[in-house]
């Protein structure tokens, strides 16, 4: 699968339309989501798509595979460009379409998943955190905020944010990782 | 110096640096193992989380308006002439006149308007900018209908915060180009007060549409294109005028969209 990505990517350098629409296609409903997650919002999240997408095409980032999973090289894209749209967007009304909710509700992951294996054990490790650590998450990777804000909203002091974020993301990967049956999720990179 | 720049960790990673600040942490992550290591480590713990996201249906014709407007930026890079340049990256029809003149690049005349209002407004202008990059040109050879009478849609938000969005369409009837905007939760009027809908070109403002909203604070226009299709129009902007015939805004920008 990943060897496919790649060699999609190759070919979008290659300037080959029909690379980047396969790519599109079989990315959208994820990347689109994964930006509804972070931002709330239909309109933000589709910006963000377009970002990803342009950013492809216009090769204003490069992957290489010494970079991890192209899969995970693209989310990071969507989540900064997520980021970027929210934060410029800060000051106006953009609306929150009841995100909340939707976290709350639990969709059957049998359904409409694509990404229903990956989902499946990262959803029934996150399920054996504490709420706490679970907020630290959210917080921190989701909301994306500030290192002072996540500090307030936990009601912590400063120095003791960054010690929380490692404990809540290293049991998340303690618990998956057992969920597996050992079967580890080893590749580690770094971005 | 070195473990004060380590607390900034979080906000490099979450986006809360100014470009400076950015700047000097990557020096500073350059030289600081742990930096470094806490960093690959965040990304390598994270990668599984996006997954953890509940499917989302994007809206509809997402496909269309986000490959077409890549393809045709690219024709724009590229053509030095061009033919037409419709709002929102919507795919023109090829039998259809030009409704919009070329740009020759873009440009941010919602600064002009800014200054034209009120200064204070300047600094929310910014904003503008990061709305979609929409300005294209469909390469003849691509051309498709997507949606039957919609040539372009655009989103309408407050530069300066508050509840309000809207809509603005651009529909053709039988040839003749209708301006359609819609708009909710705007404040309520008093007097003689109305909404006024401007199109601008290089800050230069035209009206195109007057309306009043109502007691839920949602209003509707639409505006004959004809006398404006030849415009090169490069913002949209909703403003709270004192009375319905103000021929320059006088109030301040209540929903704007770059075009």
């Amino acid at each position: 699968m990943s060897i496919q990505d790649e060699e999609l990517y190759r070919r979008i350098l290659e300037k080959d339309k029909d690379a980047l629409e396969t790519l599109y296609d079989k990315y959208e409903k994820l990347l689109f989501s994964f930006s509804y997650k972070m931002t709330g919002n239909h309109g933000l999240s589709e910006e963000v798509v377009q970002d990803v997408f342009m950013k492809l095409w216009t090769q204003k980032g490069t992957y290489d595979e010494s970079k991890g999973k192209f899969s995970s090289w693209l989310l990071t894209i969507a989540r900064n460009a997520a980021i970027d749209l929210m934060r410029k967007k800060k000051d106006t009304p953009y609306e929150l379409e009841e995100r909340d909710a939707l976290q709350n509700e639990e969709p059957s992951i049998e359904e409409k998943y694509e990404w229903k294996e990956e989902a499946t054990a990262v959803r029934k490790a996150m399920k054996v955190l504490k709420d706490e650590q679970q907020k630290v998450i959210r917080l921190f990777y989701f909301d994306a905020k500030s290192h002072r804000e996540i500090a307030e909203e936990l009601e912590l002091p400063l120095g003791t944010v960054k010690g929380r974020i490692r404990m809540a993301l290293k049991h998340l990967q303690t618990e998956m990782t057992e969920r597996e049956g050992g079967e580890v999720h080893h590749e580690r990179q770094t971005m | 110096m070195s473990d004060k720049q380590c607390e900034n960790l979080i906000d490099y990673f979450n986006g809360h640096l100014s470009e400076e600040e950015a700047k000097r942490f990557e020096d500073h992550l350059a030289t600081c193992d742990s930096c470094q290591e806490e960093l690959d480590e965040w990304h390598a713990l994270t990668q599984d989380l996006p997954y953890l996201s509940e499917p989302v249906e994007p809206d509809s014709g997402m496909k269309d308006r986000v490959l077409s407007s890549i393809f045709e930026e690219e024709e724009e890079e590229k053509e030095e002439h061009r033919n037409v340049t419709p709002i929102g990256g919507r795919e023109a029809k090829q039998e259809e006149p030009a409704l919009f003149e070329p740009k020759k690049k873009r440009n941010w005349a919602v600064w002009g308007l800014a200054a034209a209002l009120s200064a204070s407004l300047i600094g929310n202008a910014a904003f503008l900018n990061q709305m979609p990059e929409t300005s294209t040109t469909p390469p003849e050879e691509e051309e498709e209908v997507v949606i039957d009478n919609l040539e372009q849609a655009l989103t309408l938000q407050n530069p300066e915060g508050g509840e309000a969005s809207g809509r603005a369409s651009l529909v053709a009837n039988n040839g003749e180009a209708q301006l359609v905007v819609q708009a909710e939760r705007l404040e309520p009027l008093s007097g003689e007060e109305a909404y006024q809908v401007w199109l601008l070109e290089e800050g230069e403002p035209v009206r195109a549409g007057t309306f009043v909203p109502n007691e839920e604070g949602t209003g509707a226009v639409t505006y004959s294109m004809e006398e404006l299709k030849d415009g090169n129009w490069d913002t949209l902007a909703i403003t709270k005028e004192p009375g319905p015939d103000s021929e320059t805004p006088q109030g301040n920008i209540v929903l704007a969209a770059e075009i």
